[in-house]
């Protein structure tokens, strides 16, 4: 799930920061619009999200007219993943793109002037001069996104009841119900550092940081 | 014919915003607006006349701040 996640808010909100850094009017209008999903609770978010996903909602009759099944979402075992995905893609968005616009606004336009009296096209200038140097924010966008899809929690915490067989369940929401409750308030760091993945977190931080490291010496 | 073509991205520009933005908000004002139906006609719309503040009545009285 992590390797769907993590390049598509990359993506996603790059191009939308690239957009929203343009000259256009109602750009506040336009960031803060992408930005208020972040806002919201996830458990929130989830299951308001499960009244469009929801048999004859609004989306999946949307998505029935394009010959997907008219079924709920997050209880079908074919749909819950992507269920999943969309809702935590759409609200993470917001964030990564403000980073995005942090990082986009560093480049000098004196480069882009330059380009242009090149002959460099819209595309060209995308490619060689934005991809390159705001590489160090996509590093710590890749980092963050990766961190926060490894610690996806609450909007299955808020599915599971729905979801059949286990479905969206991932590993650290089973263990989490599998402890008793005493623990579920004091041991899930514990039971997370226990399983590892903690650990395989951090390695590839490291690995990015080094990365990002070596091609910026 | 340089212009016209600024003039069609800019459109496609703004169009492809606003699409974004519906994505990003109608989500949440649908929300909004079913907080102020009565149970019997949430998920669908109906005029205004009907809106009221009562769930928001109960949630207050019914929670201990």
């Amino acid at each position: 799930m992590v390797l769907i996640i993590v390049p598509l808010q990359t993506l996603i909100s790059f191009a939308i920061a690239v957009l929203l850094n343009g000259k256009i009017r109602c750009k506040g209008f336009f960031r803060s619009s992408c930005y208020i999903p972040y806002v919201i609770s996830a458990v929130a978010v989830t299951i308001f999200f499960m009244y469009f996903f929801v048999k004859n909602g609004p989306v999946t009759k949307f998505f029935s007219l394009l010959g997907l099944e008219n079924v709920s979402w997050f209880a079908s075992t074919k749909y819950a993943l992507a269920f999943l995905i969309i809702v935590y893609v759409w609200q993470q968005i917001g964030f990564y793109m403000v980073i995005f616009i942090g990082g986009l606004q560093e480049v000098p336009a004196e480069l882009y002037e330059a380009a242009k009296v090149d002959g460099a096209g819209a595309w060209q200038r995308l490619i060689k001069i934005t991809v390159p140097l705001i590489r160090n924010t996509t590093y710590l966008v890749l980092t963050f996104g990766m961190i926060n899809a490894f610690q996806i929690f609450d909007q299955i915490a808020a599915l599971s009841k729905q979801a059949p067989l286990g479905s969206v369940r991932r590993y650290q929401h089973s263990g989490y119900l599998s402890v008793p409750a005493v623990f579920r308030l004091y041991g899930y760091g514990i039971w997370k550092r226990r399983r590892g993945h903690s650990v395989f977190d951090y390695f590839c931080f490291i690995r990015l940081r080094e990365l990002a490291g070596r091609r910026t010496v | 014919m340089k212009t016209k073509k600024s003039i069609a991205g800019k459109i496609l520009i703004y169009f492809f915003l606003i699409l974004l933005a519906l994505l990003f908000l109608v989500p949440v004002f649908y929300v909004m607006y079913n907080s102020l139906l009565p149970k019997r006609y949430i998920g669908s719309f109906v005029s205004p006349a009907l809106w009221s503040l009562d769930n928001y009545k109960e949630l207050f009285q019914s929670i201990r701040l």
